[in-house]
C-alpha cells in the first residue's frame, strides 16, 4: 500500500469518526427511546406477563391467545382498516387536488394565503381544537345539528351514534391534517423546473396533459413519500378518536393504537399490549416493505 | 479537522449532561434526611383535578410544620382524565412513580384502589403505629368516624389508612329550575315514581332544561343500582351480576329517559354531566359532595338542593365509599410517613382542603364545614346515609381497572342506544366473568382468601 492511499484512508477514517460523532447524540436517543423499547416489545415484553409493578414473566404466546379471546380486537382492528381505507384516499388524493389548485394560482399572496388556510389546523393543538370541534358536533347543543335544524333536515348524533362516529371523525382528520399532504405536494410541484412546463406549452399541450405527463410523473417520489407516511399515520390513528370519541360508542370507533394505550396504561396488561403493538408494527412493515418494493413500477426518480 | 472533532464531542458531551442533569435532579430531591437534625421531607400525593391549590397546600403545610418541625410535607398533585376510571390515570401515575424509584412516600387513595394496592403489596399496613400511639388516633377523633367507612382500608386484617374523606352519592337539584317550573323540592322519602313524575312536570313546564342527567360515572351509577336491589357483582365479588333484572330495570330506565322519554340529554365528552346542571341544561343529577368545588368555581351558591336517593326495590340504598392516605412500602421514613397520614384524617386537613369538594369523613367538623360554605342546601343528608345505614360500597376488586372500562363501554353503549339493554349487560357480564376468569390475582387460596378478607356490604 502506497503512502498517498493510506493517507487517504486515514482521511475518510477521520471523516466517518467525525459524522458519527455529530450522529451520536441523535443516535443515542434513537437508541434509548425507540430501538430499545421495539426490539424489548418484540422479543421479551409480548411474549410476558408485565405490570410495572410486577417482575416480568415468560408466559409463551399466552398473549397471542388472548387477541383471540379478546372481544374487542376485531373491531378495532376493522375500525383501523375503515380509518385508512376512508382517510388515507382523502389526504393523498384531497392534498395533491388542493396543492395542485393552489399552485395554479399566479398570484403568490394569494398562494401563501391558501398555504397558511390550508396547514394552520396542523399547527393547532389536537386536545385544544377537539374542544371546537366537539361543540360543533354535540347531538344537543351543537353548531352542525342547530344548522341541520335550521334547514330543516333531522339531527345528526356525529359522535354518539356508531354508524356516524367514523364519519364525523374521518371529517376532524381531513380538516386538521391534509394541509401536511398539501405542503409536500406544493413543494414538489414548485420544485419541477420551469423549463418542462414551458417546453410544453411552445409544443402546444395543453393544462391537462402538462398535469398528466409533465407534472404528476415528476411528483411521483413525493407522491410515494405522501403515501407511505400517511398510510402509517392512519394504521397508528389515535389522537381523533382519543380526543373526540374517546373510541365510542362503546368501542365503535375506537383504534389499535387506542387499544393498545387502553390495555396498557388503563388495565396495566403491557404485555398484552405490546402484542398488540407488535401485531400493529407487523401490519405496518408488511404495507411499507410491498410499497418500497414495487414502486420502481410507478415511482420516477430520473429527472433529467 | 480537530476543530470539527472538538465540536462533536463537545455535542455528545452536552447530550450526556442533560440526561445526566436529570438523574441528578432526582437524587437531589430525595426525601432522605441527609442526617438526624435535618428535617424528614414526606412526599404526598394527591389525586387533582387540575385546580390549583397552592394557597391550600401553604395554609396546611403551614400547619403541620408548626405541630412537627421535624417532617416537611411536599405535595405532588397527579391529575388525571383516565377513560374508566379517574383512580385508574392516577394509579398508573403512582405505579410509574414507584417503578421509577421515585415514589411518595404517602398517596391518596380511593376505595376503588384499596385491594390493588394490597394485593400488589404497595402499601404499608398502620396497625403497630396506630396501637403504639393513642394520642394520635384521639386528636383526631377516629372513633368519631363510622366504622365501615374505616373498615374499607383494611385488607386480610391490615389496616391500610384513616379515611379523611367520604362521599356518598345523592340527588343533586338546580332550586332555581324547580321554582321556574313550580315544582316543590322532594321530600327525604321519595321514590322512584316521584322521581319519574317529577321528571315528567319538568318536561312539560316548558323550562329550557332536561328533566336530569345520566350519571356517567360507575361510583355514581352503582347508586341508582342498589337503590333497587343491584349490583355489578355478586355479593363475594366473584361473578358478575349486572345482568340481574334489577340492573336491567335501572338501564332500561336510563336508556328510555334519554330515548323514549326525553328526561335527559345522551352524554358527549364536550359536557360533562357535572357542566349540565352548572350550566342550567340539566335540573337533576347523581353525584357525591365533591361537585361542589364546580359550583363554587361557577358561583351557585343557595341554588343547589340535595336529597338522598330515591327509594326503590332497595329502599334509599346509594353508594358510598372514603378516601384515605396510604403509606407506600417503598418509604425510608415510615414513621413520619404515617404520621402525616394519620393527621390528614383530622380537622386542619379537612378544614383546609375540604372547604368545598369532598365530604369529610369525620362528622365531628364535617358538617360545620358543609354548613360554612352554603352552596348545598340539606347537606345533612349525605351523612345521614351513613348514619341510616342506607349505604353499600362501591364493589371494587383488584381487577377494578379492567372492570373500569367494561363498565365505561357498556355504559357508552346502552347509553347511545346501540344494542338493547338486555343485551349490551349480557355481554357486559360475560366480560367481568372472563376477566375473573384471567386474573392474576385469583390464582392461590391465598389470593382468594385476601378478596373475601375485603369488606363488603
Amino acid at each position: 500500500m502506497n503512502k498517498k492511499t493510506k493517507s487517504k484512508r486515514h482521511r475518510v477514517f477521520r471523516e466517518n469518526v467525525t459524522a458519527y460523532l455529530f450522529l451520536s447524540p441523535t443516535l443515542i436517543f434513537y437508541t434509548v427511546f425507540t430501538g430499545i423499547p421495539l426490539l424489548m416489545t418484540i422479543f421479551i415484553l409480548s411474549f410476558s406477563d408485565f405490570s410495572l409493578l410486577k417482575p416480568i414473566e415468560f408466559i409463551g404466546l399466552t398473549n397471542f391467545r388472548q387477541l383471540f379471546d379478546d372481544p374487542d380486537f376485531r373491531t378495532v382492528m376493522l375500525n383501523t382498516l375503515k380509518f385508512v381505507l376512508i382517510i388515507a384516499p382523502v389526504h393523498i388524493i384531497g392534498g395533491l387536488t388542493l396543492a395542485i389548485a393552489v399552485n395554479s394560482i399566479k398570484s403568490r399572496f394569494f398562494q401563501g394565503v391558501y398555504r397558511i388556510l390550508f396547514y394552520f389546523p396542523l399547527v393547532v393543538t389536537t386536545s385544544a381544537i377537539v374542544i371546537v370541534w366537539g361543540y360543533l358536533y354535540d347531538y344537543e347543543f351543537g353548531v352542525f345539528n342547530w344548522l341541520c335544524g335550521a334547514l330543516g333536515m333531522n339531527r345528526i348524533n356525529w359522535l354518539g351514534d356508531s354508524k356516524w362516529s367514523l364519519l364525523a371523525i374521518a371529517i376532524f382528520s381531513a380538516w386538521k391534517f391534509i394541509g401536511n399532504a398539501f405542503l409536500y405536494y406544493f413543494i414538489g410541484l414548485q420544485n419541477i423546473p420551469d423549463v418542462y412546463m414551458e417546453a410544453a406549452k411552445v409544443d402546444g399541450a395543453t393544462k391537462w396533459q402538462s398535469l398528466i405527463k409533465i407534472q404528476i410523473p415528476m411528483l411521483t417520489p413525493t407522491i410515494f413519500f405522501v403515501v407511505v407516511t400517511t398510510l402509517i399515520n392512519c394504521f397508528q390513528m389515535f389522537d381523533e378518536t382519543y380526543f373526540l370519541t374517546k373510541g365510542g360508542p362503546g368501542v365503535s370507533s375506537q383504534t389499535v393504537a387506542m387499544h393498545i394505550y387502553r390495555k396498557g396504561f388503563q388495565e396495566y396488561h403491557f404485555g398484552y399490549a405490546s402484542t398488540l403493538g407488535l401485531i400493529l408494527f407487523v401490519i405496518v412493515l408488511i404495507i411499507t416493505i410491498f410499497m418500497f418494493k414495487y414502486q420502481n413500477r410507478w415511482v420516477t426518480y430520473d429527472t433529467e | 479537522m480537530k476543530k470539527k472533532i472538538i465540536a462533536a464531542l463537545l455535542c455528545t458531551a452536552m447530550t450526556i449532561g442533560l440526561a445526566a442533569c436529570g438523574q441528578g435532579e432526582k437524587d437531589s430531591g430525595s426525601s432522605s434526611a441527609s442526617s438526624k437534625d435535618e428535617p424528614v421531607h414526606i412526599k404526598v400525593a394527591l389525586f387533582s383535578d387540575g385546580a390549583d391549590m397552592t394557597e391550600s397546600q401553604k395554609k396546611v403545610f403551614d400547619e403541620f410544620t408548626k405541630e412537627n418541625p421535624n417532617i416537611i410535607p411536599e405535595f405532588q398533585y397527579i391529575t388525571s382524565d383516565s377513560y374508566g376510571s379517574n383512580w385508574n390515570g392516577y394509579l398508573m401515575k403512582i405505579q410509574t412513580m414507584i417503578a421509577s424509584g421515585n415514589a411518595p412516600d404517602i398517596c391518596a387513595l380511593g376505595l376503588e384502589g384499596v385491594a390493588f394496592m394490597a394485593m400488589n403489596d404497595l402499601g404499608l399496613p398502620m396497625n403497630d403505629y396506630l396501637e403504639a400511639h393513642p394520642e394520635e388516633t384521639e386528636a383526631i377523633h377516629m372513633d368519631a368516624i363510622a366504622d365501615e367507612l374505616k373498615d374499607i382500608f383494611v385488607v386480610d386484617g391490615n389496616t391500610y389508612g384513616v379515611p379523611y374523606e367520604a362521599n356518598s352519592v345523592v340527588v343533586h337539584i338546580r332550586k332555581d329550575i324547580f321554582e321556574e317550573a313550580n315544582i316543590p323540592l322532594p321530600d327525604a322519602d321519595w321514590t322512584w315514581d316521584d322521581f319519574k313524575d317529577i321528571c315528567e312536570q319538568l318536561k312539560n313546564s316548558g323550562v329550557d332544561a332536561f328533566p336530569f342527567g345520566v350519571p356517567t360515572n360507575f361510583f355514581c351509577l352503582q347508586g341508582l343500582l342498589y337503590s333497587e336491589n343491584g349490583a355489578p357483582l355478586n355479593d363475594d365479588w366473584s361473578e358478575a351480576a349486572i345482568n340481574s333484572p334489577q340492573c336491567n330495570k335501572v338501564f332500561q330506565f336510563l336508556q328510555d329517559s334519554i330515548w323514549k322519554y326525553g328526561y335527559a340529554p345522551q352524554p358527549s365528552d364536550t359536557i360533562t354531566d357535572t357542566e349540565l346542571i352548572v350550566q342550567g341544561k340539566t335540573a337533576m343529577g347523581f353525584w357525591g359532595r365533591w361537585v361542589s368545588d364546580d359550583y363554587n368555581a361557577s358561583d351557585l351558591d343557595d341554588k343547589i338542593f340535595v336529597q338522598t336517593m330515591p327509594k326503590g326495590e332497595g329502599g334509599h340504598n346509594t353508594c358510598a365509599g372514603s378516601c384515605g392516605f396510604v403509606v407506600l412500602n417503598s418509604t425510608k421514613h415510615p414513621e413520619e410517613a404515617m404520621k402525616v397520614a394519620l393527621w390528614t384524617a383530622g380537622q386542619t386537613y379537612s378544614e383546609v382542603f375540604m372547604k368545598t369538594g369532598s365530604l369529610p369523613a369525620n362528622p365531628t367538623w364535617g358538617e360545620d364545614i358543609c354548613a360554612t360554605d352554603g352552596i348545598i342546601d340539606n347537606y345533612e343528608c349525605m351523612y345521614d346515609v351513613y348514619n341510616k345505614n342506607e349505604w353499600r360500597r362501591s364493589q371494587d376488586p383488584p381487577e377494578y381497572a379492567d372492570l373500569a372500562n367494561i363498565y365505561s363501554k357498556y355504559m357508552d353503549i346502552i347509553y347511545a342506544n346501540q344494542k338493547p339493554v338486555s343485551e349490551a349487560l349480557d355481554e357486559a357480564a360475560d366480560e367481568i366473568n372472563k376477566c375473573f376468569e384471567n386474573s392474576t390475582y385469583r390464582d392461590t387460596d391465598e389470593e382468594k382468601a385476601v378478596i373475601d378478607s375485603l369488606f363488603k356490604n
